[in-house]
C-alpha cells in the first residue's frame, strides 16, 4: 500500500485518543536504549486557542478535587487526575491600557510575554516569551531549543487587528523584543526539519560530509557579516544582528549534531502536506509534536491552534460562520451553542494530545510525569474581550512539582506571568523578571 | 526641465491634500472647526510666553493671522495628522473633530510649499528578500525553481505589504532554513559528477542485510522474505542491477524472486538455477538520488513435510551506472563556458567573481573573491567547489538582504549634479547621499519585477547611465525608459500580482471562509477566476495607459465561462479569461468584481461595514480609526432582511461616537448591497427589496452602486491613495511626513484629465525618495 495513503487513511479513521502505530516501535524508547524520560528531562508545553471560551461552560462551580466537569471540558474528563483548572489568572498587558482597541492582537502578544505590544503598523516591539526564555536556558541540551507550531499561516494582506502588526496575532513565541520565533505550519516541513536535518535520505558518510561543508559555509558568512556590520547604522545593524544570531545558533546545532544519536523515525511518518480537514491538521501537528518530545528533539513546545482573532469556520461541526464573528454572540442562544461546540472541539484535540503524553511509557514513567503544560487563551470571554479570569488548564506532573487534579481559584488580577515564572522555576530557570510577573504562582 | 525644480501650477489632482472629498462636511469654518479645537486640545500647553517648545498658538485664534502663517499651520497639520499632537497622555480628539480641523487647514493653506521644506528622501531599513523575491532571485541566478513560499514561513506584513524592511524579521530558525534552501538549490543547479561515481558497487553476502547468512557465501531465504543492499546514490539515472542467486527447488514450480527498490517491486525473475550453477539476473532501472534499498525477495515459499522445501539463496547484489551520466546543468555549462579552461589557475577565481557579482547585484573586489575561494574545499574538483560556492553565496548577507550603503559611492561631482537637479531653490537636508547605479538598478528591478536586475539593466548600471545619463538621454529619461522596458517583460507580472494582490487585498481570497451550503457554486476555480479578473483589469489599465480611474468604472472586464455565469453574463465560453465589453454598468470597475465583494463579506452574509471600511482604507486612504472600546459589534445575524440591516445600522449611527465613522462607512457599504456575499447580484435579500441609495458626509447622494462609483472616481483622494500605496511598495517602508512632498510631486506630474499608472511610476522613480537615501536613522 502506498505509505502516504495508508497514513491518511489511518488518520481519518482515528479515534480521539489513539497514537500513531509507528510510534510504539520507535528506537530510543526501549528500556535498553538511552532513556529520554529520565526525571531531569522536564518539558514545557504551551497550547493556545484564540477568541476565548464560553466561560459558563468552562469554569466548575466548586473548587478542589471533587468539582463537576463542565461541558466544554468533558473530553478531558478521563484525564482529570492529570490536570488542574486554574481560575482567576489575568493578563493585564492584553488590556488596552490606553492603547484603544486591538484585544485580539494583544491577547496573543501578551499571553507568554506579559508585555504591552507597541501599537504601530510596520514595526513591532514586544519582549521575549516564557517559552523562548526556557529554550534559551535549557534548549542547549537538545537538538532544537524549541519547537513552535501553528495551524494557521501568518497574516496575508492588510492589517490584522485595529492597527496592530499581524505579527502579534499570529505569534506566541518571541526570541526578543523584535523577533518572533519561526512558526512552522507545514507538517511535512516539521518532519523534515526535526528528523531529517532538512535533507532527505542520506547515509552517515553523506551526513558527515554535509555537516563539514555547512561548517565551512558558516565560518565564511559569519566573517562576512561581521565585516559588513562594522559599517552599518543602528537600524540596519539590528537586522544583521538577527542574521548573526541565526548563524551562531546553527553553529551550535552542528556541534551537537556530531555527538547526537540519529534517531530513526520511519519514512511512513512523513506527512505529505497540510490536511484539508482542520481537525486532521491539528491532530497531525499534535502527533508530530509528540514525536519530537518522545525522541527528545526538543523539550520546549508552543502550539498555536489558530491565530488570535481567527475567523475560520468549522464545517465539520456544521458551523458555517467564522469563529471570531460567532464569538461576539451578544448572548444569542444559537451563537453560544456554536461557540461552545468550537471550544469543546479544541478540547477534544487537546485530549487526543494528552492521551499520547500518557501512553508514552518508559520504565514506569510517562511523558506526562515530566511535563508542565498550559492550555489556554489570552481572552476570557470572546464576547466581552476581557483579559481577567482567563481560561487556563495546567497539565502534567512536572517531575513531581505539580499537583494536578484540582480546580484552583486565584485572587482577582493574579498575573498570568506568575504561572510562567512558576513553570520556569520548575525547569530550574531563574529569571529576575518576566513582563508584569510579581512572583511564583502558588497552589499549583 | 526636471519636475522637481519648481512648484507647478496646481492641478486638480493635488488640490485635495488629505481628506477625501466625500468625507468633507460642508465647507470648513474657522470659528466652528478650528477655534474650539485649539482651545480644547492645544492651548493648555501652547499659550503665552511659556508655551511648550515656544509654540504659542493663542495668536492664531484670529483667522487672518492663521491664514497668513503657512509654516506654523503646515507644521500643526502634520503633527495632528500623525497623531503626535495632542500627546498620547492627553484625551484624544474625536475623528470628526480632527477631520474638520484638518479640512480647514487644507482649504486655507493648500499643499506643502517645497521652498520651506528641506528635501528628505527618507531611509528604508535593510530589507531581507521576502519569499517571492527569494524564489525569483534564485531563478534568475541559477534557473532553479524553488518553492520558497511553501518552504519559508509567511512574511510579516507592514503598511499593507509583505516586503517592508522594518517588518521582516529573521528568526534563528529562518537562517537554518536559508541554508537548507541553499543546499537544495545548489543540488539542482550543480551536478557534482566525478569519474569515480561510475564505478560499480558490489554487495556480497556478508554486506547484505536480511535472510540467513550462509558462511558469507549466500543469504538464505527460507520464508517469504528478502535480503537487501542499502546504499546512498549520488546521482539519479538509469542503473543496471545484477543479482546472483540460485534456488533449492521443490514443488510444482521453480523459485521466484522479486527485485524491489525501496520496498516497491520493479521486476520479477524465475530462478531455475541451482547451487551448482547459480544464475545472474539483471534489470535496468531508473533511480532517484538519495537513500536506496535494493532487495531481492523470495515470493513463492513452499514447504510440505517429507515432500519438499523450496528456498532461495542470494549471493550478491550489484549496481552499475548510470548508463546516462548526468550532464552539467545549463547554469553550470554557461558559467564554465564563459570562463574556459584556458584561464588555468585563474579559472576558479574568474567563475566566483562572476557568480558573486550576479548574486550580490554589484561589483565585488578581488579580495572578496579570494576570501570565498579560500573557504572552498581543495582538490575536490571544480563541480564540488562550484556547488559549495553557490551554497555559501546563497546564504551571504549581501544575497539575502538588499544592501544600500551609508557612505558615498558616487564621485562628488556626479552626486552634486543629481542633488541640484532636485533641489533647485529647495534646501537639501544634511546626511543625504545619492544611490549609485547598482543600488538604483536593484531598487528598480525589485520594484517592477520582484526580481534582481536583468542583463540589460546591469549593462546600464555598469555604464553609469542610471546616474549620469547616456549619450542621448538624461539620467531621469534613462530611468523612465527602463520602467517602460521592464513593464514589457513577463517578469512585470510580479508587480501586478504583488502590488494589486496586496493593495486590494485580493490575496485574502485564498483564506476566505464561505458557507458552501448556501453557495454550492463556490469552488477553487471560481475563486481563482475572481482573482484573475481583477488582476487582468489592473494589468489592462497599466499596459494600455488608461486613466487609472477606470479601475473604478471600466466598461470592460475579463471573464471566463464560470465567472460570467456567476455574473449572469451570457456567451462567454471556456475556462480562459477573455476581454468582455460590459453591456450594463452593473459590473463596471473593481467594486463590481466578485473578488473585492467577497473578501469584504462574512462567510454567509454581506457586511456593509466591512465594505465601507475597505473603500475608505484602500481607495480613499482614510482608514476609519478603530471603534471605541465599548462599541461592540453589530449583530448581523439577528437581521432577517436587508431593510432591517439598514435600520439597525441607522440606529447604531444615532450614537455620536459611532456616527463619526459609520456615517461614511455604512452608506458606502449599503450602496453595494445589491451584491451578495460572493459578489452575486441580487434584487432582494431574504424577501426584502434592497435599497442601495445613500447620502455621504459631504451631502452628496447616490441612488445605487453606479452613482456611488462615479462619486468615488471623481474624488481626488483615489489617485492620491493609489500613488501613496505605490510609493510604499516602491520604497519598502512606511511613508513619513517628508514623503508628502514626493506624493505632491508625483501628482503634479500627472495629466489631470488622464492620470495613468505609468505616470505615477515615472513620478516615483524620478523622485528624490527613490534616488537618494538618508544616511542616518
Amino acid at each position: 500500500m502506498n505509505e502516504s495513503l495508508s497514513r491518511r487513511h489511518f488518520l481519518r479513521g482515528m479515534g480521539a485518543c489513539m497514537a500513531l502505530p509507528w510510534m510504539a516501535s520507535l528506537p530510543g524508547m526501549s528500556p535498553a536504549g538511552r532513556n529520554p524520560l529520565a526525571p531531569s528531562r522536564s518539558r514545557l508545553i504551551y497550547f493556545y486557542v484564540p477568541n476565548g471560551v464560553h466561560m459558563p461552560d468552562w469554569t466548575p462551580s466548586s473548587e478542589g478535587r471533587d468539582y463537576e466537569v463542565p461541558w466544554i471540558l468533558e473530553p478531558m474528563a478521563e484525564y482529570r487526575e492529570h490536570f488542574s483548572i486554574l481560575t482567576g489568572l489575568t493578563q493585564d498587558k492584553a488590556r488596552a491600557n490606553g492603547d484603544g482597541p486591538g484585544d485580539h492582537a494583544r491577547a496573543a502578544a501578551a499571553f507568554l510575554t506579559g508585555v504591552q505590544p507597541l501599537k504601530t503598523d510596520g514595526q513591532i516591539r514586544l519582549g521575549p516569551s516564557a517559552d523562548q526564555i526556557a529554550a534559551e536556558a535549557i534548549g542547549q541540551q537538545t537538538a532544537f531549543p524549541s519547537l513552535v507550531i501553528g495551524c494557521e499561516k501568518g497574516g496575508n494582506a492588510g492589517q490584522c487587528d485595529s492597527g496592530y502588526s499581524c505579527a502579534y496575532s499570529s505569534n506566541l513565541s518571541w526570541q526578543n523584543e523584535t523577533t518572533p520565533a519561526l512558526k512552522e505550519t507545514n507538517p511535512r516541513l516539521v518532519f523534515e526539519r526535526l528528523f531529517r536535518g532538512g535533507a532527505s535520505g542520506e547515509d552517515g558518510k553523506a551526513r558527515a560530509e554535509r555537516l563539514a561543508r555547512r561548517r565551512s559555509v558558516l565560518d565564511y558568512v559569519e566573517d562576512d557579516a561581521k565585516r559588513l556590520n562594522r559599517d552599518l547604522a543602528e537600524d540596519d545593524r539590528l537586522k544583521l544582528d538577527e542574521y548573526l544570531s541565526g548563524v551562531r545558533e546553527l553553529e551550535r546545532r552542528i556541534e551537537n549534531a556530531e555527538q547526537e544519536i540519529v534517531t530513526e523515525v520511519p519514512e511512513s511518518a512523513r506527512p505529505e502536506g497540510v490536511p484539508r480537514d482542520f481537525g486532521e491538521y491539528l491532530r497531525l501537528m499534535g502527533d508530530l509534536s509528540i514525536l519530537a518530545l518522545r525522541t527528545d528533539r526538543t523539550r520546549v513546545l508552543s502550539f498555536l491552534m489558530a491565530n488570535e482573532g481567527s475567523n475560520r469556520s468549522y464545517p465539520m461541526l456544521d458551523i458555517r460562520d467564522g469563529h471570531h464573528e460567532i464569538s461576539h454572540h451578544k448572548s444569542a442562544e444559537d451563537k453560544i451553542a456554536q461557540i461552545r461546540k468550537i471550544n469543546r472541539f479544541h478540547v477534544e484535540q487537546l485530549a487526543h494530545f494528552v492521551g499520547q503524553l500518557l501512553e508514552t511509557k518508559d520504565g514506569g514513567r510517562t511523558l506526562m510525569d515530566d511535563v508542565q503544560m498550559v492550555y489556554g487563551s489570552g481572552i476570557s470571554d470572546g464576547n466581552r474581550h476581557n483579559h481577567d479570569d482567563l481560561p487556563v488548564l495546567l497539565i502534567g506532573k512536572g517531575s513531581g512539582r505539580l499537583k494536578p487534579g484540582r480546580h484552583v481559584k486565584y485572587a482577582r488580577n493574579t498575573p498570568m506571568n506568575n504561572l510562567h515564572l512558576r513553570l520556569l522555576d520548575g525547569l530550574g530557570v531563574r529569571v529576575d523578571s518576566l513582563g508584569d510577573g510579581t512572583g511564583l504562582l502558588g497552589s499549583v | 526641465m526636471p519636475r522637481w525644480s519648481h512648484l507647478r501650477a496646481l492641478a486638480a489632482l493635488t488640490s485635495a491634500a488629505i481628506i477625501p472629498l466625500i468625507l468633507r462636511p460642508t465647507g470648513p469654518d474657522f470659528e466652528r472647526d478650528v477655534v474650539p479645537f485649539l482651545k480644547k486640545h492645544c492651548l493648555e500647553c501652547h499659550e503665552g510666553p511659556e508655551a511648550e517648545e515656544g509654540f504659542d498658538l493663542s495668536a492664531h485664534l484670529d483667522e487672518a493671522t492663521a491664514r497668513a502663517a503657512f509654516d506654523d499651520w503646515d507644521y500643526l497639520r502634520e503633527r495632528v495628522l500623525d497623531g503626535e499632537m495632542p500627546p498620547r497622555s492627553r484625551p484624544r480628539p474625536g475623528g470628526a473633530e480632527v477631520e474638520s480641523f484638518l479640512a480647514w487647514i487644507d482649504e486655507a493653506h493648500g499643499p506643502v510649499d517645497l521652498r520651506f521644506r528641506p528635501l528628505d528622501p527618507g531611509r528604508p531599513v535593510l530589507r531581507r528578500l521576502n519569499a517571492r523575491e527569494y524564489a525569483n532571485t534564485v531563478r534568475a541566478l541559477t534557473g532553479v525553481e524553488f518553492a520558497a513560499e511553501e518552504f519559508f514561513p509567511a512574511d510579516a506584513v507592514g503598511f499593507g505589504f509583505d516586503h517592508i524592511g522594518a517588518s521582516l524579521s529573521l528568526p534563528d530558525a529562518l537562517f537554518e532554513k536559508y541554508l537548507q534552501a541553499a543546499e537544495q538549490v545548489a543540488d539542482q543547479a550543480v551536478v557534482r559528477w566525478q569519474d569515480a561515481d561510475a564505478a560499480p558497487r558490489h554487495f556480497g553476502a556478508s554486506d547484505l542485510e536480511g535472510g540467513n547468512d550462509r558462511n558469507g557465501a549466500a543469504r538464505g531465504l527460507y520464508t517469504r522474505s528478502a535480503t537487501s543492499a542499502n546504499l546512498h546514490l549520488r546521482h539519479p539515472g538509469t542503473y543496471t542491477v545484477t543479482i546472483e542467486a540460485y534456488g533449492q527447488q521443490a514443488g510444482p514450480e521453480p523459485c521466484k524472486m522479486a527485485l524491489s527498490i525501496n520496498r516497491r517491486i520493479v521486476e520479477n525473475f524465475v530462478v531455475e538455477e541451482t547451487r551448482e550453477a547459480p544464475g545472474k539476473f539483471t534489470a535496468s532501472v531508473p533511480l532517484e538520488a538519495g537513500k536506496l534499498q535494493l532487495s531481492a525477495g523470495f515470493v513463492n515459499d513452499y514447504y510440505v513435510k517429507d515432500e519438499g522445501d523450496r528456498n532461495l539463496f542470494v549471493q550478491s547484489i550489484s549496481i552499475a551506472g548510470p548508463s546516462d551520466p548526468p550532464q552539467p546543468t545549463a547554469f553550470q555549462a554557461d558559467l564554465l563556458g564563459r570562463h574556459p579552461e584556458s584561464l588555468g589557475k585563474k579559472r576558479l577565481e574568474s567563475i566566483l567573481s562572476d557568480l558573486m557579482e550576479r548574486a550580490w547585484r554589484r561589483p565585488v573586489s578581488r579580495a572578496e573573491v579570494k576570501r570565498l575561494e579560500k573557504s572552498l574545499p581543495k582538490d575536490s574538483g571544480l563541480a564540488a567547489q562550484l556547488h559549495q560556492a553557490l551554497v555559501t553565496v546563497l546564504v551571504t548577507p549581501r544575497f539575502l538582504f538588499r544592501f544600500e550603503a551609508d557612505e558615498a559611492l558616487l564621485d562628488a561631482e556626479r552626486e552634486q549634479a543629481i542633488f541640484s537637479s532636485f533641489a533647485g531653490e529647495r534646501p537639501l537636508r544634511e546626511q543625504v547621499r545619492a544611490l549609485d547605479d547598482w543600488e538604483l538598478a536593484t531598487r528598480l528591478a525589485y520594484f517592477l519585477t520582484s526580481a534582481p536586475p536583468d542583463a540589460i539593466l546591469r549593462a546600464r548600471a555598469a555604464a553609469g547611465h542610471l546616474t549620469a545619463g547616456s549619450s542621448d538621454a538624461t539620467a531621469t529619461e534613462v530611468l523612465c525608459a527602463e520602467v517602460d522596458r521592464l513593464l514589457q517583460t513577463p517578469a512585470s507580472r510580479s508587480f501586478v500580482r504583488n502590488f494589486a494582490g496586496q493593495w486590494l487585498q485580493l490575496r485574502n481570497l485564498d483564506r476566505i471562509a464561505i458557507d458552501t451550503e448556501r453557495f454550492p457554486e463556490w469552488n477553487l476555480a471560481l475563486r481563482e477566476a475572481m482573482k484573475l479578473e481583477s488582476y487582468l483589469l489592473f494589468e489592462a489599465v497599466l499596459r494600455e495607459d488608461r486613466d487609472v480611474r477606470e479601475l473604478l468604472d471600466a466598461d470592460f472586464t475579463f471573464l471566463n465561462q464560470e465567472l460570467a455565469e456567476h455574473y449572469g453574463i451570457e456567451e462567454v465560453q471556456g475556462a480562459e479569461h477573455r476581454r468582455v465589453s460590459l453591456a450594463s454598468d452593473q459590473r463596471a470597475g473593481l467594486l463590481g468584481h466578485a473578488s473585492v465583494l467577497t473578501i469584504t463579506s462574512n462567510p454567509a452574509r454581506t457586511s456593509p461595514v466591512k465594505r465601507g471600511k475597505w473603500i475608505l482604507e484602500n481607495l480613499l486612504g482614510a482608514p476609519p480609526p478603530p471603534p471605541p472600546a465599548d462599541a461592540g459589534s453589530l449583530d448581523e445575524s439577528k437581521l432577517v432582511s436587508a431593510s432591517s440591516l439598514r435600520e439597525q445600522l441607522a440606529e447604531h449611527r444615532a450614537r455620536p461616537d459611532c456616527a463619526v465613522c459609520h456615517d461614511a462607512m455604512d452608506p458606502l457599504g449599503l450602496g453595494l448591497e445589491n451584491f451578495g456575499p460572493i459578489g452575486n447580484w441580487r434584487e432582494q435579500d431574504q424577501g426584502g427589496a434592497i435599497d442601495s441609495s445613500g447620502v455621504l458626509p459631504d451631502g452628496s447622494s447616490f441612488a445605487g452602486a453606479t452613482e456611488l462609483r462615479a462619486l468615488l472616481r471623481d474624488d481626488p483622494a483615489f489617485v492620491r491613495t493609489l500613488s501613496e500605496r505605490l510609493l510604499i511598495y516602491a520604497l519598502g517602508r512606511g511613508l513619513e511626513r517628508s514623503d508628502r512632498a514626493t506624493i505632491q510631486g508625483v501628482l503634479a506630474g500627472l495629466r489631470p484629465d488622464q492620470p495613468t499608472l505609468r505616470g505615477i511610476l515615472h513620478g516615483i522613480v524620478e523622485s528624490p525618495a527613490f534616488r537618494l537615501r538618508r544616511t542616518e536613522p
